[in-house]
């Protein structure tokens, strides 16, 4: 009697824990590890614009011309500035006419791999994107069909055109599928974080491994900058004091959680001193993790990922210290001669 | 790596209370393997369940309570149109897994989240029209019914995660 008690007592207890195994395997599909994070082997290319070195050196050439703004002052590459990190380090970048914009510019590092594009998502591609900061009143301020005829009018151009696409003919599709081109080529160099998920356990410091550790756990970071990119493509609303509805105005106001929503922004080659946020409204990591501890605006669509935490200060010293780790220094860029 | 992580914390006061059981056999019956299986069972059940009501469990998301209406009021109760089937797909993280249904007019399908994360689903239909599926915090179930005209292809896509895309075709 004594025996089977504990054998039903054994049973019991090896059932429960199974149980548990299987309840925790199935956690474990949502835990991150740092595998989570390794570098992709190539960049993605639709097959409508498969990347070619020739597309990329002319949408190289017209990245960095400032022939493609109505006054002639301003390329792509005055608010995506190689030395700052392919943004432009102000709180809100100025248009051609000197317009400010409201939002941040942000850094077109990586943009190869974005499924929806500019803060709102409002492009679901590269080449949708590149026509909008030409056509946009406060930035480049100009129209397709007159930076077509620019473009035509010199000379130089044609045999740029001609590499990338097999005759000298310039128009809209072109254009874009050039700009996009060399964007994509534009990937963030391998970083210490980047050795470190490869193997290399001294590249990072052990204050980084455990800012690492708070990143994936406790301050849940890595519930929205996720991938290798520290990214999830995707739109939250983090309770920032705003009145920019953000995606909220491109989808039916319905969805309660893209109110006041912005594209979660790469963490990679970061600016040390900011501007961060949709608004340029921080301006050090400090500030912005203090923002997620305590969550933001409580309303109606803040994303229901901002669940408030508390860090000590060492520990805040070792988030900031690995997200130290994912900047891989500036891209080395020979820049382009201008066509005459 | 967190049933690890679990198993350790449980094992250290296990053996703790182990020695003290040991050392103190007049007043304590000793604790057969049995019942420290039993115990690290009923540990590690207490242990989940803590990580489940803060981190997954869809209650302790109260914000969504008080704005969005429940499955019920959604309709998900509505009785299936006679000879409709219901069909069962799901949401794993940022993926509509793969089906093998074959759906047709007036059938339901039902979408569970199984991700840990929030989605908004919605359907694009053929013509443009676009008809929002709900908010759904994690282990929610959404549903949406195939029109009784349906024709063509229908692209289930998520607000908050533009990376999630299915396309399903509908041929009557």
């Amino acid at each position: 009697m004594k025996m089977r008690t504990r054998l039903g007592t054994c049973l019991m207890g090896l059932i429960l824990i199974m149980n548990m195994a299987v309840t925790c395997v199935s956690h474990a599909g949502d835990i991150v590890s740092k595998n989570d994070y390794r570098r992709p082997e190539g960049i993605p290319s639709p097959s409508s614009n498969p990347l070619t070195e020739e597309k990329a050196n002319l949408g190289k050439t017209l990245f960095f011309d400032t022939r493609l703004s109505r006054n002639n002052s301003m390329s792509c590459a005055t608010c995506h500035a190689p030395d700052k990190r392919w943004s432009d380090g102000r709180l809100r970048p100025l248009g051609s006419e000197r317009v400010a914009n409201a939002r941040r510019t942000p850094t077109v590092l990586n943009s190869a791999w974005l499924s929806a594009l500019m803060w709102d998502g409002r492009a679901g591609s590269l080449e949708a994107q590149a026509v909008l900061p030409i056509t946009t009143q406060h930035e480049m301020n100009f129209d397709l069909p007159s930076v077509v005829a620019r473009l035509e009018s010199i000379q130089g151009y044609r045999p740029l055109f001609t590499q990338a696409f097999g005759d000298v003919s310039v128009n809209k599709k072109r254009i874009t599928e050039a700009l996009a081109s060399f964007e994509r080529t534009l990937v963030s160099n391998t970083s210490p974080f980047d050795r470190w998920v490869t193997g290399d356990e001294s590249a990072i410091s052990e204050r980084s491994k455990r800012g690492f550790k708070l990143f994936t756990g406790k301050a849940q970071c890595a519930s929205c900058h996720k991938s290798w990119r520290f990214t999830d493509d995707s739109f939250h609303d983090i309770g920032l004091r705003t009145d920019d509805l953000g995606r909220g105005a491109k989808v039916p106001p319905e969805v309660t959680l893209m109110q006041y929503a912005f594209k979660t922004p790469s963490l990679r080659d970061l600016p040390i001193n900011g501007p961060y946020m949709h608004d340029g409204s921080m301006s050090s990591l400090e500030e912005t993790i203090k923002h997620y501890e305590k969550g933001g605006i409580d309303r109606k669509s803040r994303s229901l990922e901002m669940k408030p935490f508390e860090l000590t200060e060492v520990e805040m010293l070792s988030l900031i210290e690995f997200v130290e780790t994912l900047d891989g220094g500036p891209l080395r860029v020979d820049y382009p001669k201008m066509p005459e | 790596m967190r049933i690890k992580k679990i198993e350790d914390i449980v094992a250290k006061p296990i053996t703790g209370l182990l020695g003290v059981v040991n050392t103190n056999q007049a007043s304590v019956p000793r604790l057969q393997f049995c019942d420290v299986i039993l115990i690290a069972a009923m540990t590690l059940s207490v242990c989940t369940s803590a990580y489940s009501a803060t981190e997954h469990h869809p209650a302790v998301h109260d914000s969504s309570e008080k704005v969005y209406p429940s499955r019920a009021e959604q309709g998900v109760v509505t009785p299936l149109a006679p000879g409709a089937k219901l069909h069962k797909m799901t949401l794993s993280h940022h993926e509509l897994e793969a089906w093998s249904f074959v759906p047709k007019r007036k059938d339901r399908i039902e979408i569970e989240n199984r991700s840990n994360i929030t989605h908004a689903l919605y359907v694009t239909y053929p013509d443009g029209t676009v008809v929002n599926l709900e908010i759904q915090i994690p282990g929610d179930i959404v549903s949406w019914t195939v029109p009784d005209d349906a024709e063509g292809e229908y692209v289930f896509r998520c607000w908050i995660h533009p990376v999630i895309r299915a396309n399903m075709m509908i041929d009557e």
